[in-house]
């Protein structure tokens, strides 16, 4: 498998799978495409900005394509609408739904897994509206009490479930049967958080902060911090990936334009980057297979990543250690080139 | 407080005003070289004055009447405000009964008293002064905080910058918009810090790679939206080269520098003492009209009027007759207007949307200004402008709309891209920044006029979306015929004029917009004019580095 991308006309803020891995939606603020993926190349079967009726609810900030039925589609817009497209219908009727109901700039949507026709959309303007796409109005409003909702991502092990991450750095979980109060809250951060991600195995949080982490969060029972990865710019997005259970893939926010694939047990150097694109990268999906993902970009490029080709940051670090004992010693190991008159030496001081 | 402590105190305060104030260096700053000090014939009162201020400080703090109960809407900053102005209003007016005096000048200086006082002792450690411009910010003392700690960190704390450097940085931001005010300041502090006395002869006297950087603070200054990716090759590229840290130190010097002229103008602060044009110390028995600088060889800068200062205080809190031309907006009618606003839920089409965006450009470009143009600058300020021609021009009415599309924030905001950069290349200011912004969007006290518990976050919010639409930035989820509805002619003007063409704008067009509203609250809405200028042209300078670092 190879490493194949298609420019867009300008740069993509979201991109979303359906549900058999066959097609994928990507949604920017001039971009509104859905793409077949072949084997080597993207072919592009619906461009939703074709319509003559273009307005600011193109411009999207997020799309989701719904997990139960194939035909649907979720984007939250920058001015604030959350709309919802239907892919069997032609020219305007495809826009099913315009809710206007958050007053800021909506951040975030996402399908409920198994729930059929269910969404969830968080806003700058601190809420998050739960809605049932064949009814007008949202069917519940989650006011998280904070100036805003970055991300809303339902939990893979619990379909009520959801967990919430604001600009104050705080994360939020709430139960869908219970909009009064969520069940529990915990600062997380010390800035912004831009995302999280449930791990799809362990109940593992993974978030996401300007303050240059990623932090894994573990919410049985007791609530553990277990790993914190330390980047070298602000996060936007992360995911986990499929099938491997420590390894998760971050992209900046700013400055660095690889997409890392971390193991959290290693915090400090990527276990494998992706350095195709050439600006900032906007979002990433997976494949069922975990060696093989999509990525969207501000470069306006959207691109299929496989594994073959990925760099690996680690192999090219210095191994070295350093450790000191409790006389005050140090012992400091590196690397040195093989040369036998020295492996002999060395043989010779073990004895 | 004991009216005997009030006679003590005044007496003290008597003692210290009556030697050189001014840039004295105190220990604390020892930093400092010693031998430009003395050059400029300094030093030596150093202890009465800040051992003054030490005293004025354990005096009140051990004296402060109980507070009191607090409304329950107050944040905890604003209970019982204080008079606290008397080590601050210089000189003047020491021989009348004190207490009377203090209500007459009250107007620079009531506010929270520990927190205030604290703030302005530092202000003075850190610069030897407590400028005008912390004064009038003193009444938003939660501002003033992160405003002090920037500007301080900015021009004094670690950067890539030298420090002179950043001092004539300032300089030349402030020339821009022929600041007098400012630009003396920094020249004092330039010199302190071991600059070079030609420099200031202007810009010819200076190294070419100072030089470099004034396309950009021009183009900062008036027309934000032009700057791109070559201006920054220019300056990081060949001979005289600046590192990538290094422009970014130099850009939030200058955006710092341009925003706070808008302030200093719109508030109309006044010269310091020791400025041309700033009051001076008059004798019981002498004339107030005497009170003019003695020194007549130095021009006597235009921008701030050296209009008797006492009376004028006095007067501007009951302005003369509205000006029948601009019948203005009461407090009620925005209230309601503001009440309306938020009950109604107006389906409005995105098309519709856009067309209000561009309707509030395109009447801004009418606008008329307060003030006229100046017909010269003087000698001493002219010398550190480069092409005084080139300014403001509408946005709407630019000539290259197609090179230079609407900003939109939604692509690149200072909470996700700005502060991320800035703070990668320049240690941890974007925290500074970010605090600073934030502080200035979410102040409230829920007052309007003399009226309580009102949720101003609307007007707020109009005043700097407005702002930031001047400078062609749009925010896709702001409905922005709200501004018409909120902010009448009158106001836009004024915030027009403080954004776009400060040295235009004196203390009488302070005088003459929001006349029902407080001096606190006017002031509020010049923080604003200062902080959502700040963040546009931020915003378009980081843009700009961002894609020269990606390109």
């Amino acid at each position: 498998m190879a490493t194949f991308y298609v420019g867009q006309e300008g740069p993509v803020n979201a991109l979303a799978l359906n549900r058999d891995n066959t097609q994928v939606a990507i949604g920017g603020r001039n971009v509104f495409k859905v793409y077949k993926i072949e084997e080597d190349k993207f072919r592009e079967i619906c461009n939703l900005r074709a319509s003559k009726h273009l307005n600011l609810s193109f411009s999207c900030n997020d799309v989701s394509w719904s997990w139960t039925d194939d035909h649907y589609l979720a984007t939250a817009a920058t001015n604030g609408h959350v709309c919802v497209w239907n892919l069997t219908k032609m020219g305007k009727a495809m826009q099913e739904q315009d809710y206007q109901e958050h007053k800021r700039t909506v951040n975030k949507v996402n399908f409920h897994a198994s729930e059929p026709n269910r969404l969830i959309s968080g806003s700058q303007d601190g809420t998050m509206r739960y809605f049932d796409i064949r009814l007008k109005n949202a069917v519940a409003i989650f006011y998280s009490n904070t100036e805003s909702v970055r991300d809303v991502q339902f939990s893979p092990h619990n379909p009520y479930t959801f967990s919430a991450v604001s600009e104050n750095g705080s994360v939020q979980l709430w139960d869908v049967r219970r909009s009064d109060k969520c069940q529990q809250q915990f600062a997380a951060h010390s800035g912004p958080i831009f995302a999280c991600d449930w791990h799809p195995e362990n109940t593992w949080l993974a978030t996401a902060s300007r303050d240059k982490t990623i932090k894994v969060w573990d919410l049985t029972s007791k609530l553990t911090l277990e790993y914190t990865i330390h980047t070298i710019a602000s996060i936007g997005h992360i995911k986990w990936r499929p099938q491997r259970r420590y390894h998760i893939a971050s992209c900046a926010l700013v400055v660095d334009c690889s997409i890392n694939i971390w193991d959290v047990r290693r915090p400090y150097i990527p276990f494998a980057a992706f350095n195709e694109h050439k600006d900032i990268p906007s979002g990433v999906a997976w494949k069922e297979d975990p060696h093989v993902f999509l990525s969207s970009g501000r470069d306006c490029t959207l691109y299929q990543h496989t594994f073959d080709y990925a760099s690996r940051p680690a192999s090219k670090a210095n191994p070295q250690g350093v450790s000191l004992n409790n006389k005050g010693e140090i012992l400091y190991a590196h690397k040195i080139n093989v040369n036998n008159a020295i492996v002999k030496a060395a043989v010779g001081i073990i004895r | 407080m004991s009216l005997k402590l009030w006679h003590q105190l005044w007496n003290d305060v008597f003692a210290v005003k009556i030697v050189p104030v001014q840039f004295v260096p105190t220990p604390g700053t020892a930093a400092r070289d010693s031998n430009s000090s003395r050059d400029l014939g300094l030093g030596g009162d150093v202890v009465a004055l800040s051992g003054a201020f030490r005293f004025l400080e354990t005096a009140f703090r051990g004296e402060i009447p109980p507070r009191r109960k607090r409304n329950s809407f107050c944040p905890p900053e604003t209970d019982e405000a204080q008079p606290i102005g008397l080590f601050w209003i210089e000189f003047w007016r020491v021989s009348e009964p004190p207490y009377r005096n203090l209500t007459k000048a009250e107007l620079f200086i009531f506010g929270p008293f520990r927190r205030t006082n604290n703030l302005f002792v530092d202000a003075f450690l850190q610069s030897n002064r407590l400028d005008h411009v912390s004064q009038v910010m003193g009444y938003h003392t939660s501002y003033l905080d992160h405003f002090l700690k920037t500007q301080n960190f900015i021009l004094r704390g670690d950067g890539p910058l030298p420090f002179h450097y950043r001092h004539y940085i300032a300089i030349m931001a402030a020339g821009r918009h022929q600041c007098g005010y400012l630009i003396n300041l920094q020249k004092q502090e330039f010199l302190l810090l071991g600059g070079e006395h030609s420099w200031l002869k202007g810009l010819s006297s200076i190294p070419p790679k100072l030089k470099n950087l004034y396309d950009i603070n021009k183009i900062l200054a008036h027309r934000p939206w032009q700057l791109n990716t070559s201006h920054i090759e220019k300056l990081t590229k060949g001979k005289d080269s600046w590192s990538l840290a290094e422009v970014i130190h130099a850009i939030v010097i200058l955006t710092h520098f341009h925003s706070l002229c808008s302030f200093v103008f719109a508030c109309g602060v006044n010269q310091e003492v020791d400025q041309a044009g700033g009051y001076k110390y008059q004798m019981p028995g002498e004339t107030r009209g005497s009170a003019h600088p003695s020194n007549t060889n130095q021009s006597n800068p235009k921008d701030i009027p050296t209009v008797d200062i006492t009376e004028d205080w006095k007067n501007s809190s009951h302005v003369g007759p509205p000006s029948p031309t601009e019948p203005e907006v009461g407090i009620n009618t925005i209230m309601q207007r503001m009440k309306t606003l938020s009950e109604q839920n107006e389906e409005c089409t995105p098309v519709e949307l856009a067309k209000r965006f561009e309707s509030i450009e395109t009447q801004s470009a009418e606008l008329g200004l307060v003030g006229a143009e100046r017909l010269e600058t003087p000698a001493d300020i002219s010398c550190f402008i480069e092409d005084g021609k080139f300014g403001y021009q509408d946005f709407a009415k630019r000539d290259e709309q197609f090179d230079f599309p609407t900003f939109r924030v939604q692509d690149y905001s200072w909470n996700d891209h700005g502060y991320s950069l800035v703070n990668r290349l320049y240690n941890d200011v974007g925290n500074l920044l970010d605090d600073k912004f934030k502080t200035a969007q979410n102040l409230t006290y829920y007052t309007m006029g003399g009226r309580t518990d009102v949720d101003t976050s609307r007007f707020r919010r109009a005043i700097w979306n407005y702002i930031q639409c001047l400078l062609g930035i749009r925010h896709d989820d702001y409905d922005y015929g709200e501004i018409n509805h909120l902010l009448e002619r009158s106001l836009k003007t004024f915030i027009k004029s403080a954004c776009c063409y400060p040295e235009r704008v004196t203390k009488k067009d302070y005088d003459r917009v929001l006349r029902e509203f407080k001096h606190s609250e006017k002031v509020h809405v010049n923080l604003m004019v200062l902080e959502a200028r700040m963040q546009a042209e931020l915003l378009y300078a980081l843009r700009t580095v961002n894609r020269y670092m990606t390109n």
